[in-house]
């Protein structure tokens, strides 16, 4: 056997492909936790401008809520057990990339934005129902918090629709699924952002 | 390519089947707005940022020279408060963060081995924002707007909202392209710790930024409906804390990274106890942080608290340490009195200034929270900033502009500002302790003497004033001609190992960084 034979050479010069790419930075994962920090730093800013004016209106009249308005419980709770079922279908879109599965992929990033649209139709109930004044001190903080959380929920959704396109165009698979897991990290936030607004506003009122 | 996406121009390139130097440049307008490029988004916010410093800084002369008689507000009027909020606003905001942003996404990819900023079209997409966000905001100003107007047209008061919260979202785009740059994009071997002392100290106030200021743009949501619906949530007084003690120093934060990145160059001695100083940052931004005084504005008493007198005494000491560290490397080496030099040691001495006086008023028997103290911090801070701002453009010069500028006139212009900045910041401070107020509202109530002081504040911001058109004649009339050296000051990092002004997507011949100074590794390994 000649010794030529056992000299390396790299594939790349014999098939005049081209080398694979160099591992590419988490950057879009990182922009998202950083952008995520951001957002549950502002929402916790008119959380507490709203906890501080409720407290200070409880210790002064006993009450918060004017009279004719009123804060039923039950699509509050129906849209935090939507949100719950929305990081099970995010983790499943993980999972299935993961396994370059896009089918399934594709399918719990739908089943994530129908909960979505269903926090919409929910919240605009709750509106309907409340009967909150804009022009009041209460309803102001009211729309304020919720209006805030509703653009972070849209916002979310948009991220979850390019990343799922992308993932249609053939972007992300089992090796690279950052642009995914960048979506269910920042979706984490739209829901524990919800379960805060929930108990602080809906549960104790 | 999306805005979320970071690919370098080669691998854009490759991606589309050209090569990198076939690609069509487009000049003119349309060049400068598709531009992507970190250079010339830094260079559109550092000159944008100066030029708008000149309208922050009229204001304050006006304000000053208001306040020469104390017994009516005879200049501004009514208008008085419309003309404050102004200089206060774009000092802080529309100057000094957005002036360190823009030469941290030029500067801070070069320094750490990275062929351009994270996002760039999203940095562009930001300044873009940034700068209509700034239009409007102004255009608030002129249609009698302001944080609360004067008259019953409100439509003024809303401008200033839009555009003010419009300019805080812009900036944080900014500031997370910025932090995922330094996060991500570090060449190989340059870990966290050896970054050098600029990307560090803007990554550190980045930080704060990212973590404080959203909470700003939440009270303007609620500044919003109260002057669009009368809610009557009241929160006029809860964006207070953005423009005062402590978080004023959060941004002038990296003028500190400057001075620690120009004196070991121009001593010729490297940084000894780099974590230490790494660390006293990293205390100096925990300290900076003010969003926790959302209330403090409704609520005064909140100020004489245990954590926030600690807190703003406590900011003496990161700031001792980074000035020992400082003298320690110059003392080693033999000190070349370069213009960065001078502007990075006046903006420490300012910093200080500013941080005694920080210290000196909480404490609560000389009752200085409230008064002209307050301004004496914040005027301080403000120079301190702007000497860092323009010390940094004198330093990268080469790299920002593709010129030199005068080492003459850059050290002339160091001290008039220097020299401007104490001249407005000790007199408030004096006035402090005779009652005069901050701002200008109450001003019959204050004691003798204030007006004379007032009148040395007033030529204390018309010398400042001065000292910006120096620094902007310098700019205008660096030299050009000829070749610009890639490595004028004989420099330590990274970005000294790039042509000036650098390629996009170029790299300089390091191939793995092995300490916190990998130039000078190189040179001394090659002497």
């Amino acid at each position: 056997m000649s010794t030529e034979l056992a000299v390396y050479v790299p594939i790349e010069e014999l098939t005049n492909v081209a080398p694979p790419a160099p591992a590419r930075p988490r950057v879009l994962l990182m922009a998202t936790v950083l952008a995520s920090a951001a957002v549950a730093v502002g929402f916790a800013g008119l959380l507490a401008v709203y906890l501080s004016r409720r407290s200070a209106a409880v210790a002064a009249d006993g009450t918060w809520l004017p009279d004719g308005v009123d804060l039923p419980l039950t699509p509050g709770n129906m849209m935090l057990v939507g949100f719950g079922l929305s990081l099970v279908f995010m983790h499943w879109a993980v999972d299935a990339i993961g396994n370059d599965d896009r089918r399934h992929t594709w399918l719990a990033f739908g089943a994530v934005l129908v909960v979505g649209a269903y926090y919409f139709v929910g919240t605009g109930f709750l509106y309907n129902q409340s009967g909150f004044a804009v022009n009041t001190p209460e309803g102001a903080l009211f729309y304020a918090v919720t209006g805030a959380h509703l653009a972070i929920t849209g916002a979310g959704l948009l991220f979850t629709s390019l990343m799922a396109f992308r993932t249609l165009g053939g972007q992300y698979s089992a090796k690279d699924r950052e642009g995914v897991v960048a979506a269910t990290v920042y979706w984490w936030v739209v829901a524990l952002t919800y379960a805060v607004l929930w108990y602080a506003i809906y549960v104790t009122k | 390519m999306a805005v979320t996406e970071a690919a370098e121009p080669q691998a854009a390139a490759a991606a589309a089947g050209t090569d990198a130097d076939d690609a069509v440049e487009v000049g003119g307008l349309a060049g400068l707005l598709g531009s992507a490029d970190h250079l010339v988004i830094g260079r559109l916010f550092v000159a944008t940022s100066l030029l708008l410093l000149i309208v922050g800084r009229v204001a304050g002369l006006l304000v000053d020279v208001e306040r020469v008689d104390t017994s009516s507000l005879s200049i501004l009027d009514e208008h008085a408060g419309q003309v404050f909020s102004l200089h206060l606003v774009v000092d802080l905001l529309l100057f000094l963060v957005p002036a360190f942003l823009g030469i941290a996404i030029a500067i801070v990819p070069l320094q750490i081995g990275a062929s351009t900023v994270a996002f760039p079209r999203a940095v562009a997409a930001s300044y873009w924002a940034w700068l209509l966000s700034s239009g409007v905001l102004l255009a608030g100003y002129l249609v009698d707007g302001g944080p609360a107007g004067v008259g019953t047209d409100r439509d003024g008061v809303l401008l200033w909202i839009v555009g003010l919260g419009g300019a805080l979202g812009a900036l944080l785009v900014a500031t997370v392209c910025l932090l995922t740059t330094v996060l991500t994009l570090r060449t190989a071997g340059m870990s966290l710790d050896r970054v050098p002392m600029f990307t560090w100290t803007s990554f550190v106030a980045g930080v704060v930024w990212l973590v404080s200021l959203p909470v700003a743009v939440a009270v303007l949501v609620l500044n919003y409906l109260d002057v669009r619906y009368g809610a009557g949530v009241g929160v006029d007084s809860q964006l207070w804390w953005v423009f005062g003690a402590p978080q004023v120093f959060a941004f002038a934060l990296p003028a500190l990274g400057l001075l620690l990145d120009a004196v070991p160059v121009a001593a010729g001695a490297r940084l000894r106890s780099r974590g230490v100083l790494l660390a006293a940052v990293v205390v100096a931004g925990l300290l900076t942080f003010g969003a926790d005084l959302l209330a403090a504005g409704e609520d005064p008493s909140i100020l004489g608290d245990a954590l926030y007198v600690g807190g703003s005494i406590a900011l003496l000491l990161p700031l001792l340490v980074i000035a020992g560290g400082v003298a320690e490397a110059a003392r080693r080496g033999t000190l070349a009195l370069s213009s960065p030099v001078v502007f990075g040691f006046l903006s420490l001495l300012l910093l200080l200034a500013a941080a005694v006086v920080n210290a000196v008023r909480v404490i609560d028997s000389l009752d200085l929270i409230g008064t002209s103290a307050d301004a004496a911090v914040r005027e301080l801070v403000v120079v301190a900033g702007l000497l860092g701002v323009a010390g940094a453009a004198h330093y990268w010069a080469t790299k920002l502009f593709g010129t030199q500028l005068k080492e003459g006139l850059g050290r002339l212009a160091a001290l008039v500002v220097f020299v401007g900045g104490l001249a407005v910041g000790v007199p408030d401070l004096i006035s402090g302790f005779l009652d005069q107020p901050d701002g200008i509202a109450e001003l019959a109530s204050v004691e003798d003497g204030v007006e004379a002081l007032n009148v040395v504040t007033a030529l204390g911001g018309l010398v400042v004033l001065a000292g910006v058109a120096l620094v902007i004649a310098n700019l205008l009339t660096g030299r050009s001609d000829g070749e610009v050296p890639a490595d004028p000051w004989d420099g330590h990092t990274l970005e000294w190992a790039t042509a000036s002004p650098p390629i996009l997507g170029a790299q300089g011949p390091i191939e793995a960084v092995t300490s916190a100074t990998p130039l000078l590794d190189t040179k001394e390994a090659q002497a």
